[in-house]
């Protein structure tokens, strides 16, 4: 590992950034957004990060709450 | 003018502000919110609408996960229109997570009043690896909040 090239954290630790491919994929559905980002090695394919991020899009629905008449 | 029937807004605000108790209620300590927080569960996990409060089944387990989640606050409870709402009131997150095993679900529930489920919510079934894991918040709005009640 050379200090003065950029790391990555990875699951076995600082890992030089140009030893990793990146990779992000987003998903769109009606209930959330979804974003990710992954880091693999080069030399295996390994994935060594993982993150992931989510935006809920549909909230919780009480609109359930209902007036009753007389 | 003449009166219109209606629940009044201000009750479903009151309603998420714990004012109003037409059963048994509980002896609050004080004038605070209380406490919440949000764990994530295993997409083998069958929470959902039945879920009465949190339990350590079917919870994810990996690095830098605490069992029982993480806490968060909402924001102040308001209305508009008709709709009372209010939503988290930032990102909850863990940070440099190992999830090694598929989870699809955040339980969110109120750690004051004896885990008491608030609500579950789904998204795509996912793993984490030395990341971080991220639930955004929707705008805090009558048509986007997570939790109204209109």
């Amino acid at each position: 590992m050379d200090d003065q090239k950029p790391k990555i954290w990875t699951k076995y630790g600082l890992i030089d950034e140009s030893d990793l491919v990146y990779s992000h994929e987003w998903t769109d559905t009606e209930e959330y957004i979804s974003f990710s980002e992954t880091y693999k090695k080069k030399s295996d394919g390994e994935v060594v990060k993982h993150s992931v991020h989510v935006l809920a899009k549909k909230p919780f629905d009480l609109a359930g709450i209902a007036q009753g008449s007389f | 003018m003449a009166n219109s029937q209606a629940i009044c807004t201000s009750f479903k605000v009151e309603l998420l502000n714990g004012i109003h108790a037409l059963g048994t209620t509980v002896t609050r300590g004080g004038t605070s919110a209380d406490t919440f927080k949000a764990a994530l569960y295993l997409a083998s996990a069958t929470y959902g609408a039945s879920t009465t409060a949190y339990s350590a089944t079917g919870e994810v387990s990996g690095t830098n996960y605490t069992a029982g989640g993480a806490t968060f606050t909402w924001v102040a409870p308001t209305s508009s229109g008709t709709t009372a709402y209010s939503t988290p009131s930032a990102s909850i997150s863990w940070t440099t997570v190992t999830l090694s095993t598929a989870f699809d679900a955040v339980l969110l529930y109120n750690s004051t009043q004896s885990n008491k489920a608030v609500g579950v919510y789904t998204f795509g079934s996912t793993t984490v690896t030395a990341g971080n894991f991220t639930l955004t918040m929707p705008t805090n709005d009558s048509s986007t909040g997570l939790l109204r009640i209109a």
